[in-house]
């Protein structure tokens, strides 16, 4: 275990708040993180929270890297998302095959690895003998312009049924990058499309999710501390919600400093209005309360990986929920204070305007989607399929019956 | 002879125009304000004179009529239908001043554009002979720079209250757009800053907000007709709706056009979601309620201007409540939609997030901001005494 605290590395984060202030404008016009900011957060080691030790990480226990990312999301919310998504990925990625984690960390260990789940249609990795040939359109590779490999989820088709998923880790120079994050939330976390074309990829470079997504992954043969049983996507919606939550504290923080000392068309000061004062307090109950889930849950979770690392279907319906509620929560809170600024609030350079657009779009993540996750835990409590894979397994077993028609 | 167009006639106009109105959408994103050739063709359209005066090339048709031709072009691009409202709204105010501004305006050219800007940030007037002599910066003046004149606010010297504050006429040449509009709604509307320096009005361009609220002010005697038989403040809160219903329905349009086609990593399609289908007809459900209560209120304003034009104070109290209304339910319509988009919906150029942007562009104007202007009927049914602009 690392000598370094999570403490020690939310003051680390802290340290560099002022910096990424300073950096806002730069980061928004080039639509992604600065590479200043990127070497800042890389000599800082706040990156490497939950690293594993054998590569030179501090290993701390999960969470650690999202407690850095809602840090720095105070003071630029695109600067925390890819902190807490490059974060995570140092974590899952030593649950890889080991060969996979030599490549990438064996005298590097400041290596960066951005990853995608969502992809175009038809995007696969077909395998052929002992390798896989991969094509393909990747989605919103938040980081993907500052790192030095890619890890895509994966469809692999099988002869029969439904494909199976997998990661495919690709080296920097194996992909191309399609510069095409315009939007008006996380604009600078440069969240583009990597195109895959007819390349090969040695096995090694893939590991089943089914695998990631269990306490016993390949490369827990090399890692063998408890914080590697944790399932990979069961967990993952925290690395998010993290950060959500996060920008939503930048939007309360920065709408009290903008209300603080003004004074409306009227002559009337707006924090004299009740209205205004139940705003902030509303808001800040839904902070608090998401805090208290975020940081019940990641005890929880730590308690169970210190144990034997099994999360019940039950847990790891409710870790889902949760990770959305605490979404759905911090966008409640960032929507309430935008709706009172009025016309200033429109302007490009409202700080509340883009902590809340940071929220908003954090929130649209698909780990933190309320309908998919808040429906399927309704769904075990009515005693239906109580696998953890429910929802994908359900709609494996409805394209395996679409086929055999 | 020529026969004036009926109000349906220009509903009809607007939703002809929107295709292409949508096209210059993007321009008009890229200038911050919409690009010459919108303004010319809402022009020739006659999108800006529904309800300016008939004897000055208007077409004065009963008020309410921006509501339902904003909309029609909000539906093709936000700013555009927010400017035929603002616009459109001002130039019903103007047919309530003294005759001689209105000829002053419209007299050699019916086309004029005023832009209006309420609020400043700096001011400095002082009693000159036959008027005032004005310095002043206003703010947020959507449409400044297309604008032949500007309808300005003035605090009047020995000013005693909210009430003892006058609108003002100024030329084009009278002032300077500072072009300081970077929004992220309504971005195309050029709600630009302006300035004027050392400046003098001549008291006749001058109206005080007591008497435009009047239903015998002196325009409404030059203008008989019903159209200006009603009282300004608060009856001109319906500004935003015609916008925010336009941005409103575009939303819902191009969400459910766009979700057909959705398919996620497996392969199954996501309107086959209940949870989709939920968020589809709520968010149908909460347009169409804001729809029918607009209705309702524009009926009843015609009912009045075409009797005696009076509208009690509790009416107006709960009309103000409702315009406001209709903006928040818009915005529960489109954050609904907004929500099961993912990562879609974040993209600059998605529609949805484009409407989403403009209406909340719309509901940050005075009128339709929620906390300010539901207060004041809560105050009425509960017999508290309210301070406000009637």
């Amino acid at each position: 275990m690392s000598s370094v605290t999570s403490a020690e590395l939310v003051k680390r984060a802290a340290a560099l708040g002022p910096k990424l202030r300073e950096r806002i404008e730069q980061g928004a016009a080039a639509r992604r993180v600065p590479p200043e900011t990127m070497a800042d957060l890389v000599a800082s080691g706040v990156l490497k929270a939950c690293m594993p030790a054998r590569w030179g990480g501090h290993e701390l226990p999960f969470g650690a890297h999202t407690d850095v990312a809602i840090e720095l999301s105070k003071y630029c919310g695109s600067t925390g998302w890819v902190a807490g998504i490059i974060g995570s990925h140092n974590w899952w990625l030593g649950k890889y095959h080991p060969d996979a984690q030599r490549e990438v960390w064996e005298g590097k260990p400041n290596a960066l690895v951005a990853a995608a789940f969502a992809s175009k249609p038809g995007s696969k990795a077909v395998k052929s003998g002992d390798t896989f040939i991969v094509n393909g359109e990747w989605q919103y590779c938040s980081g993907i312009d500052n790192c030095d490999w890619v890890s895509l989820m994966s469809p692999v088709p099988q002869p029969s049924g439904p494909p199976d998923l997998v990661m495919v880790l690709l080296k920097r120079g194996e992909y191309t990058i399609k510069d095409v994050w315009y939007s008006p939330g996380l604009r600078s976390t440069g969240s583009n499309n990597v195109v895959v074309n007819d390349l090969t990829v040695a096995a090694h470079r893939v590991t089943r999710i089914h695998e990631l997504n269990s306490k016993n992954s390949p490369g827990q043969a090399l890692n063998t501390g408890w914080t590697f049983k944790l399932p990979m996507l069961d967990v993952f919606g925290y690395s998010v919600a993290g950060p959500t939550l996060g920008c939503a504290r930048a939007t309360l923080d920065s709408f009290i400093a903008s209300m603080t000392g003004r004074t409306a068309l009227d002559m009337t000061k707006p924090t004299d209005h009740p209205t205004l004062q139940v705003r902030i307090a509303e808001a800040s109950a839904e902070l608090d309360a998401a805090t208290a889930l975020y940081h019940g849950d990641i005890a929880f979770m730590n308690g169970v990986a210190q144990v034997d690392g099994t999360l019940t279907p039950l847990d790891i319906g409710k870790i889902k929920r949760n990770c959305a509620y605490v979404a759905t929560l911090s966008k409640r809170a960032a929507l309430r204070l935008v709706e009172a600024t009025g016309a200033g609030g429109l302007l490009d350079g409202s700080p509340v305007y883009r902590a809340h657009a940071d929220t908003l779009a954090a929130a649209a993540h698909r780990a933190l989607n309320w309908d998919i996750s808040g429906a399927n835990y309704g769904r075990l409590l009515f005693g239906g399929d109580a696998s953890p894979d429910a929802e994908l397994k359900r709609r494996m077993a409805a394209a395996e019956a679409a086929l055999k028609k | 002879m020529t026969t004036t167009p009926t109000e349906n006639e220009f509903i009809a106009r607007a939703r002809a125009l929107a295709p292409s109105l949508a096209a210059r959408r993007k321009q008009a994103l890229d200038l911050r304000r919409l690009p010459d050739s919108t303004m010319a063709d809402l022009i020739s359209a006659g999108m800006f004179k529904v309800m300016q005066p008939k004897r000055l090339g208007g077409h004065e048709l009963a008020y309410g009529a921006q509501v339902p031709v904003s909309r029609e072009i909000a539906m093709g691009c936000g700013a555009a239908g927010w400017l035929v409202s603002v616009i459109g709204t001002h130039h019903w105010m103007l047919g309530k001043f003294e005759p001689k501004a209105q000829q002053d305006v419209w007299g050699a050219n019916p086309d004029a554009i005023c832009c209006s800007a309420f609020g400043y940030s700096e001011i400095d007037v002082k009693p000159a002979s036959g008027g005032y002599a004005v310095s002043g910066r206003w703010t947020f003046s959507s449409g400044s720079a297309a604008a032949d004149w500007a309808m300005v606010s003035i605090p009047t010297p020995n000013d005693g209250g909210p009430m003892a504050r006058k609108f003002a006429m100024i030329p084009k040449r009278d002032f300077t757009v500072l072009d300081n509009w970077h929004a992220s709604g309504l971005r195309g509307s050029g709600s630009s800053d302006i300035v004027a320096k050392n400046i003098f009005i001549p008291d006749y361009r001058t109206i005080g907000f007591d008497v435009i609220d009047r239903l015998d002010s002196p325009g409404a005697k030059a203008n008989p007709g019903q159209t200006y038989n009603l009282n300004t403040f608060l009856v001109f809160n319906l500004t935003g709706v015609g916008p925010a219903l336009g941005c409103a329905q575009s939303a819902h349009d191009s969400f459910t056009t766009g979700m057909k086609q959705r398919r996620n990593v497996m392969g199954s399609k996501i309107p086959e979601l209940q949870n989709i289908q939920m968020r589809t007809s709520e968010a149908g459900a909460e347009i169409a309620a804001g729809e029918a209560l607009i209705d309702k209120h524009i009926a009843a304003l015609r009912a009045a201007a075409s009797k005696d034009g009076v509208l009690d104070r509790g009416y107006l109290l709960q009309f103000q409540r409702d315009c406001a209304y209709i903006g928040r339910l818009c915005l529960n319509a489109v954050g609904r939609l907004i929500d099961s988009q993912g990562a879609h919906g974040l993209a600059d150029d998605n529609l949805v997030n484009l409407a989403h942007a403009d209406l909340r562009g719309v509901t940050a104007h005075m009128t339709m901001g929620w906390d300010q202007n539901c207060v004041p009927w809560g105050k009425h049914a509960l017999g508290i005494a309210h301070q406000g602009l009637i």
